[in-house]
């Protein structure tokens, strides 16, 4: 388990800033800046330079990283319900992502805004939730199949 | 070969008793016969007293407190001095893991149901339940197959 939580960790960091880094890159080339900004220039301008902006933006990406790629290990645990495996993964990653992505200036700080994400982010896990519980009953019912075949 | 058959009143239950005067080839294949003809049995243990179980009898084994029991089609349960992982490798086919603390045999399984929450419940042919862990179920259906 250890061993996993290590290798998911270094996962989380290279996933984490690569991903950072891309996006970042992408939405600098499309405000038409001139040169690259890791963030929001309200997020910038909070640094004396766009070098410590970068390099606090690049720990945030990474500790995004680790939020999902350690807690991609929770839907391993095969022995948990599906509901009790989806709602943790939702808590872990609602409260691990959305202060990290505060910090990185992705939102601004205003209920509208943030309440868009968390129905975007319960949307989606319901979808995880029915999704799972449709293959499971595929695969209990292909098991019957199998047994009256006997 | 000469063979007699004599009654002996106090032998334990499900006992042969074979008289040789050395061992030899012939006689390693009539236990092998004997085996056969037996069903394979485990030896289970309850109120410190040894009791052979038939395999074919066995509707699951499971660890608890790090101690492995046998649970009987009829309800009836047994310590059984042997680990789980140890029981899947030796016991017949039919008898699968399902989770990491239980054995089932597939000869009993009635169906396998998904509650409402996700879990895999697994009914038996006697009315009593268990839940298996998902990992499992390709084994389980390889098994089937």
């Amino acid at each position: 388990m250890i061993k996993k939580f290590s290798i998911q960790t270094i996962v989380g960091i290279v996933s984490g800033v690569f991903i950072g880094f891309v996006l970042s890159l992408i939405f600098s080339l499309l405000n038409g800046a001139v040169s690259y900004s890791p963030s929001t220039p309200k997020f910038v301008a909070q640094f004396n330079g766009s070098l410590s902006a970068t390099v606090f933006s690049a720990l945030l990406w990474a500790l995004m990283g680790i939020v999902f790629a350690v807690g991609s290990l929770i839907f391993t645990i095969t022995d948990w319900s599906i509901a009790k495996m989806t709602i943790v993964h939702l808590a872990v990653t609602y409260f691990g992502f959305l202060p990290l992505a505060i910090l990185a200036g992705w939102f601004p700080l205003n209920f509208v805004e943030l309440g868009g994400f968390t129905i975007i982010f319960i949307v989606v896990y319901i979808a995880i939730y029915i999704t799972s519980m449709i293959v499971a009953r595929k695969e209990a019912e292909s098991l019957n199949q199998k047994l009256r075949e006997r | 070969m000469e063979v007699q058959v004599k009654i002996i009143n106090d032998l334990n239950p499900n006992t042969i008793v074979l008289g040789v005067r050395q061992h030899s080839e012939p006689l390693n294949k009539i236990i092998a016969y004997i085996e056969s003809v037996q069903g394979a049995t485990i030896t289970g243990q309850i109120d410190s007293r040894n009791k052979i179980i038939s395999l074919s009898d066995c509707l699951s084994f499971y660890s608890s407190q790090k101690k492995v029991y046998v649970k009987t089609f009829s309800g009836d349960e047994f310590k059984v001095n042997k680990r789980l992982y140890t029981l899947a490798n030796s016991l017949p086919r039919d008898f699968i893991r399902i989770s990491n603390t239980e054995i089932i045999n597939l000869a009993y399984v009635n169906e396998f149901e998904v509650s409402p929450t996700g879990i895999i419940i697994i009914h038996f042919k006697n009315g009593t339940q268990t839940s298996s862990s998902r990992r499992y179920l390709r084994q389980v259906k390889e098994r089937l197959s």
